[in-house]
């Protein structure tokens, strides 16, 4: 009977409970916010009219002044104004531009007046799109309070239940933005991507003139003209370079290797750059045509990415991180003074922040004379063929001494040598093994080599790649191992091949036994592969990193192995390295050359120059003009670099070394590497330890280069002479003018 | 580092392709490519790069959907401003000399598409909006206007739309005209019909074929009508009378060079432009305009991969630069290219609405004197700049083909030799070869003479041992001395004797020998024949397709031959059948594939026949052996073991295909179990 019983009252309750959740799942409902179902009205614009005054300093309060500068800030849409004493200038938040110069829509024409652009995602929406508005077209609550030097303003946008705080505060001749993330609050299922502070601040008409500066690659200009096309893209570089690295599938793109910006209108100009919470920052140009007639420039400040979640195998949906990623971000504009603010100042006032902060580390000796050659050696790889993977010899350790040594001979001094593919399975293996290949002639011929080059003050770094791995390489812990994307899943190439160390991993391994292994062979030091051109933030289970971590961790690598071995090369030149690194590589003489961008002008190598060794990325061999790159050589700064092997070309024309290496054989190279390294000695050796005190473009295709102690290089690209006071360079030459005395 | 990860993938991706003929595509930056012949790609320094850049200006505004570009012979440039129905006339630098189809000067234009220009300056436009072509003076008068002609003879389908027209010395215009399939409109000064000229024919398409056959009259107008591809852009070269056409919505003969009889002179049945597979996605060609120099080299511009192609006047790809990017250099949507006459290269973005002017970077120009001078014969004077070439890119093929005919010229053979070898020339290496072979033995005939003697007598006297060894053999009781060897030298010399013996005793042992020899054979054929013969080259085979090559088919037929066999009153067993074909399979094998690999050390591809006749004789010999076999073995009558082996080698493809059906299937269940995997993977973080 009670078994009945039992047996009736949990059939009940079976039935009770799938006739509960099916009720639930009828009438399950998605939180939803105002925004999705229009409950609540739009909050309004802000008004027409109080728009339009933005640009009188009438409406303005002033918060703070020191000797030079006054700060002003509008108590409705919380614009701000600074107003230079000594150049009598006036940088407005809120654009100067009528409505028909400018173009565009409503949205558009408030956002060249707001002070900051807001990206948010909705989580409850299905597909997470990052939504944009700003502070004008969607008014926030503002309040404001005083605090030494400046203002803090705290922002509430109602609507949207995101709340945060900015700090604009004056010193010298700078303002400084400050964004703590503390004060980021969010209420609702909104939640906050980026802010773009002080969009308008410096922004050019094409009447004006002037251009914008932006780090795109060694640096690019783009002038204020009338004359221009509707644009469809926008510079917007993620500081460090983009994180897409194994899904890229265009053109080389250049990194913003440094998180700064500049503006230069009508004579007046500031350099901007982020000194707090740069890897989570975009730099922005939006040149005019490009959805308004307006240049704009901007530094944006992220707090989370957007990622492609796996839903099932092969499809994905767009998603935003949950958790806010806890970054100060902290922007420092400075003014420069009038008619001393093209982009050499803007330069000039970056190296002097990056000395004074210790992030740029002066590597050249004061006095050095003499630009080394900057020698890329190709050794060993495997050739895939049918019965077995032919190890070829590129160039043996034997080789590259007797190479050295002739060299030597024919006074070539000071080298820079780096060696790729020395190592056990040659180059294109990852990660690479410590072990050196005995095919090339083993340990024994290897500190030959490195012996002969301490003993003649050449430096010969070790190529070493521990960033990336190849799935054959990586065994049962593949998914321990590697990088991973918010999504859990590994960050990987499209054929599955190729993936990226986990930092700790590679941290651990390096530490571990490499570094020690690696200190044995007494080279100069380690050439690190990969980690100042990339910066990725790593999602993996057991040892998660921010970019910044990431970073961190290869730093550490890097700083151990220059205590080991006494010097440190990296490929690439994020501005992070700066501080360690004894020789850059892969630094381009060049801009990405986007449509925009009317100049590429040599800024990184006026930041670094006379600090580090740097060489270009690509190499005198492979070059489709010798006339032209060495002529940016002269006017860069540049070591001059070459790419040789023993071997000729023909014998490894089915690896992948026949992607780049199609002319490299020492035999054809060295005269030419000899007298060029002869003819840049003689000219320029003495300006190798000096900083370049400004750059100039004279007219289209003549640039001047200016040095410390005054030698003026004046370069001319074009295949007419150039003529002017006292001065005459032939087409394709260039010619040294030395200070007198 | 960058630079190689591209790269490294490119030669993974490329390796993958000269197996499965789909072409790859991963821009090295900073460098262009060549198109080998085979199809893959070889890096070279940048070919061009960009001089200045043509836009509208403040005054007269900015270029809106531009569509054709004309240069004419005083290098003045003119440009179809298609979405401002206006024509641009600008100095080559880009400033504005006349607008035509403004306000003021009442032509009118609508959407005008195309333009030429003739020698005096008189402008032709294909007023495309107006269904006209309009004649003005160089001073924008209107002189005549070209409305639809009246003939019989044109389809009514396609009204009068030109889009694209040139003009030859007599004064005959050739327009394309809308969709127009049927060719070229051929118009004369009285704007009278002269006929089609160069029309486009459809291929064969057997799939097409049989739906078309086998469907109904829905499913027929469901399909859709096929129609040829249309000339897309037309080009005169005024010197020599030809006409260049591109032509759209194809993938094979994209350009075309009509002599003036409308036959296409061209290398006919060859790509002209890529297919690329990108991450799966897949990109096919189109190319839309084609433009030639002086010099006669082609330049072609893709509106799909956003590329210019150069090509010479034999078909050979000589450069590729571009690409799809927002980067000057690089191309949204290219739409018209043309040539002026210093030698830059105009190349219309009808998406950005600029022209970019590219120059030849030292390699380029290089790479055009020494193609001129190539295809005029004059192979001793191209010999500089090829050499030169090969100095900054010692991979270019086309310069080693040079250096090679040059030196050929000169009877360098060796040398010669060398050189073809690197231009992965076969025809060619093979042509110096028979020279040099011919030299060899006129110089030391003595010495060659008797070494062949020498080999001849050996070669005879060897097999006189052999044969009498076998009698030997056959003569002692089976089962005296070592049997594996006895077996192999009967199986040639007696094999129905020798596939008694097997059968009385099957063994294991020389089962895995022969099997593996026949490998062995194989990768010595793969490896050391001789460069003009050599298909299969190391480099490029893929091991585990070599070994599946002849293992699958062996095993197969094996086991299909033991089945039937076994159903069909045979008498023979597995171990046995397995035994007796490895030994009359694979020992002609063996032989034939070494002979023909020494073999080919000694032929030029004249005597192509020789070599072929080596694997035909071969083969021919496995056949029999597999006939003696299957009929000794089982004790059956000819026929029935013709029939046998019918049946069998229908049984070893149907095993075949089941096999490949289950591994696609055990590939979705592996698949499944990924997916489950993963979804459990993800939810549990």
């Amino acid at each position: 009977m009670l078994r009945r019983w039992l047996r009736i009252i949990s059939w009940v309750l079976v039935i009770g409970f799938c006739a509960f959740f099916i009720y639930k799942a009828e009438h399950f409902q998605i939180a939803r916010n105002a925004l999705g179902d229009g409950k609540e009205p739009d909050p309004q614009p802000v008004a027409k009219e109080i728009v339009d005054k933005l640009s009188n300093l009438a409406g303005y309060a002033k918060v703070s002044e020191n000797d030079r500068l006054s700060l002003y800030f509008e108590p409705v849409t919380s614009s701000i104004a600074v107003s230079d004493k000594t150049t009598g200038a006036t940088w407005m938040s809120a654009s100067n531009i009528t409505d028909e110069a400018l173009g565009g829509s409503e949205l558009l024409k408030n956002s060249v007046r707001a002070p900051l652009n807001l990206t948010y995602a909705d989580i409850s929406r299905p597909v997470q799109d990052p939504l944009y508005t700003n502070s004008i077209t969607l008014p926030p609550k503002i309040s404001k309070e005083d605090i030494d030097k400046g203002i803090r303003v705290h922002y509430d946008f109602d609507k949207l239940g995101i709340s945060f705080a900015i700090e604009y505060t004056i010193e010298a001749d700078r303002l400084e933005v400050y964004i703590p993330a503390a004060d980021i609050k969010e209420k609702t299922s909104n939640l906050l991507v980026s802010i773009e502070i002080l969009p308008n601040l410096g922004s050019g008409t094409d009447k004006d003139k002037g251009y914008m500066f932006y780090p795109d690659g060694s640096g690019a200009i783009s002038y204020f003209k009338e004359t221009h096309p509707q644009y469809k893209d926008r510079y917007s570089a993620t500081v460090y370079g983009s994180e897409d690295v194994l899904k890229r599938t265009s053109q080389r793109v250049e990194n913003a290797y440094l998180p700064v910006f500049g503006a230069n209108k009508n004579g007046n100009g500031f350099v901007a750059y982020v000194t707090q919470g740069e890897f989570e920052s975009k730099i922005n140009y939006y040149p005019s045509g490009y959805t308004v007639n307006l240049n704009r420039v901007s530094g944006e400040f992220f707090y989370r990415r957007f990622y492609d979640a796996a839903i099932r195998r092969g499809e994905f949906s767009q998603r935003v991180e949950k958790d806010l990623m806890p970054v100060d971000h902290r922007l420092r504009y400075v003014f420069l003074p009038k008619d001393h603010s093209d982009y050499s100042e803007m330069a000039k006032a970056y190296r002097s922040y990056l000395i004074e902060s210790g992030k740029l580390q002066k590597r050249i000796a004061d006095g050095g004379k003499e630009i080394p050659a900057a020698i890329n050696l190709f050794m060993g790889i495997r050739e895939d063929n049918v019965l077995s993977k032919q190890f070829l010899k590129i160039t043996t350790f034997e080789q590259a001494k007797k190479f050295l040594q002739e060299l030597n001979t024919a006074g070539v001094n000071a080298m820079s040598v780096v060696l790729e593919g020395w190592m056990k399975d040659g180059l294109g293996d990852f990660p690479d093994s410590d072990q050196v290949s005995s095919e090339l002639g083993g340990r024994a011929k290897l500190t030959d080599l490195t012996k002969y080059a301490k003993d003649h003050q050449i430096d010969i770094f070790l190529d070493f790649n521990n960033v990336d791995a190849f799935d054959r390489n990586l065994g049962f812990r593949k998914n321990i191992d590697v990088m991973k994307s918010p999504s859990k899943l590994a960050l990987e190439d499209y054929y599955g091949f190729w993936y990226l160390l986990n930092a700790e991993r590679a941290w651990t391994k390096f530490m571990g036994s490499q570094a020690k292994t690696l200190a044995g062979y007494d080279a100069s030091g380690i050439s690190f592969a990969e980690m100042g051109s990339i910066a990725l933030a790593d999602y993996n289970e057991y040892h998660p990193f921010t970019r910044e971590g990431t970073v961190q961790k290869w730093l550490e690598m890097m700083k151990y192995s220059r205590e080991q071995n006494g010097k440190v090369a990296v490929y690439g030149g994020n501005s992070y390295v700066l501080g360690t690194a004894d020789r850059l590589m892969d630094i381009p003489l060049h801009d990405t050359g986007y449509v925009y961008s009317d100049e590429a002008v040599p800024f990184y190598q006026m930041v670094v120059h006379g600090y580090i060794p740097y060489s270009g990325d690509l190499p005198m061999n492979s070059h489709y003009d010798s006339r032209e790159l060495f002529l940016k050589w002269v006017e860069y700064g540049s070591m001059p670099y070459y790419e040789l092997t023993y071997a000729k070309p023909e014998e490894f024309r089915y690896t992948f070394y026949s992607d780049t290496l199609f002319s490299s054989s020492f035999d054809q190279w060295s005269p030419f590497l000899i007298q060029q390294y002869k003819e840049l000695n003689k000219k320029l050796g003495h300006t190798w330890s000096q900083e370049i005190e400004s750059h100039r473009i004279i007219t289209r295709d003549v640039y001047e280069t200016t040095y410390g102690d005054g030698t003026k290089v004046i370069v001319n690209y074009s295949s007419l002479p150039y003529k002017s006071t006292g001065v005459e360079v032939q087409p394709k030459d260039y010619i040294v003018l030395k200070q007198e005395g | 580092m960058r630079r190689l990860r591209l790269g490294f993938v490119i030669l993974i991706v490329t390796m993958a392709s000269i197996f499965t003929g789909t072409l790859t595509a991963f821009a090295v930056p900073a460098l262009g490519y060549v198109i080998a012949p085979e199809g893959y790609r070889i890096s070279v320094p940048l070919g061009y790069s960009v001089d200045r850049v043509l836009t509208g200006d403040y005054e007269n505004g900015m270029l809106k959907n531009p569509e054709d570009l004309f240069i004419d012979s005083r290098d003045q440039v003119y440009i179809a401003d298609t979405a401002n129905n206006r024509v641009l006339k600008m100095d080559k630098f880009g400033k504005i000399l006349k607008v035509f189809g403004t306000k003021e000067d009442k032509l009118n234009l609508m959407e005008p598409r195309g333009i030429f220009v003739e020698d005096d300056g008189d402008i032709y436009i294909a007023d495309t909006g107006n269904n006209r072509i309009v004649h003005l003076s160089p001073e924008g008068q209107m002189i005549e206007k070209f409305v639809a002609p009246k003939s019989d003879l044109i389809d009514k389908d396609f009204p009068f739309m030109p889009t694209k027209l040139v003009l030859d010395r007599s004064g005959n215009m050739y327009v394309t005209s809308g969709n127009d399939y049927h060719g070229l409109l051929v118009i004369d000064g009285q704007n009278q019909f002269q006929g089609y000229i160069a029309p486009n024919k459809l291929k064969f398409n057997l799939k097409d074929y049989i739906l078309r056959k086998y469907a109904t009259k829905e499913q027929r107008e469901a399909l859709g009508k096929v129609v040829p591809p249309n000339h897309r852009n037309v080009t005169i070269d005024l010197n020599s009378g030809y006409l260049y056409t591109a032509i759209e919505n194809t993938t094979i003969d994209e350009i075309k060079r009509f002599n003036f009889l409308g036959i296409n002179t061209y290398p006919a049945d060859k790509h002209y432009g890529e297919f690329t597979n990108r991450r799966g996605i897949i990109t096919s060609p189109n190319v839309v305009d084609v433009s030639v120099d002086k010099d006669g080299i082609i330049t072609t511009v893709d509106s799909n991969q956003r590329k210019v192609y150069q090509y010479d006047q034999e078909g050979n790809n000589l450069l590729v630069f571009g690409g799809n990017g927002d980067q000057t250099g690089f191309f949204q949507e290219p739409v018209s290219v043309a040539n002026d006459s210093e030698g830059l290269l105009y190349v219309l973005d009808r998406a950005r609405g600029e022209v970019q002017v590219f120059r030849a970077n030292h390699f380029a120009s290089l790479v055009h004197k020494g193609s001129r001078l190539y295809y005029d014969g004059r192979y001793e004077e191209a010999l500089q700049p090829w050499r030169e070439v090969v100095n900054i890119d010692s991979n270019y093929i086309f310069a080693h083909r040079g250096i090679g005919k040059a030196l050929y010229k000169e009877q360098k053979w060796k040398d010669a030799m060398a050189e073809f070898r690197l231009g992965e020339d076969m025809g060619s290496y093979s042509n110096a070869f028979r020279e040099y072979r011919h030299e060899t033995l006129r110089h030391q005939f003595g010495w060659i003479a008797l070494i062949i003697a020498v080999m001849g007598a050996a070669l005879y006297y060897s097999i006189v041992a052999l044969t009498a060894y076998s009698r030997k053999v056959l003569a002692s009781p089976a089962g005296s001395g070592n049997p594996s060897i006895q077996n192999a030298i009967l199986t040639i010399f007696a094999p129905r004797e020798a596939f008694y013996r097997i059968q009385s005793a099957p063994r294991y042992m020389p089962v895995i020998v022969l099997v593996l020899g026949m490998l062995a054979a194989r990768f010595f054929h793969i490896y050391f024949t001789s460069f003009h013969f050599n298909l299969t080259r190391p480099e490029f085979a893929d091991f585990y397709y070599e070994v599946a090559q002849l293992i699958v088919p062996f095993f197969l037929f094996t086991a299909s031959a033991w089945m039937i066999t076994s159903i069909m009153d045979g008498e023979s067993k597995f171990k046995q059948i397995l035994a007796a074909c490895s030994y009359g399979v694979i020992i002609p094998y063996i032989i034939g594939t070494v002979a023909q690999a020494l073999m080919s050390h000694v032929l030029s591809r004249d005597e192509l026949s020789i070599y072929n006749g080596i694997s035909t004789v071969t083969y021919c010999w496995m056949g029999l052996c597999v006939f003696f076999l299957i009929m000794t073995m089982n004790d059956y009558t000819v026929g029935k073991t013709i029939w046998v082996i019918v049946i069998s080698i229908l049984t070893a493809i149907a095993l075949l295909l089941v096999g490949i059906l289950f591994y696609i299937l055990m590939q979705h269940v592996i698949d499944f179990f990924k997916e489950v995997f993963l979804e459990v993977y993800i939810s549990g973080f």
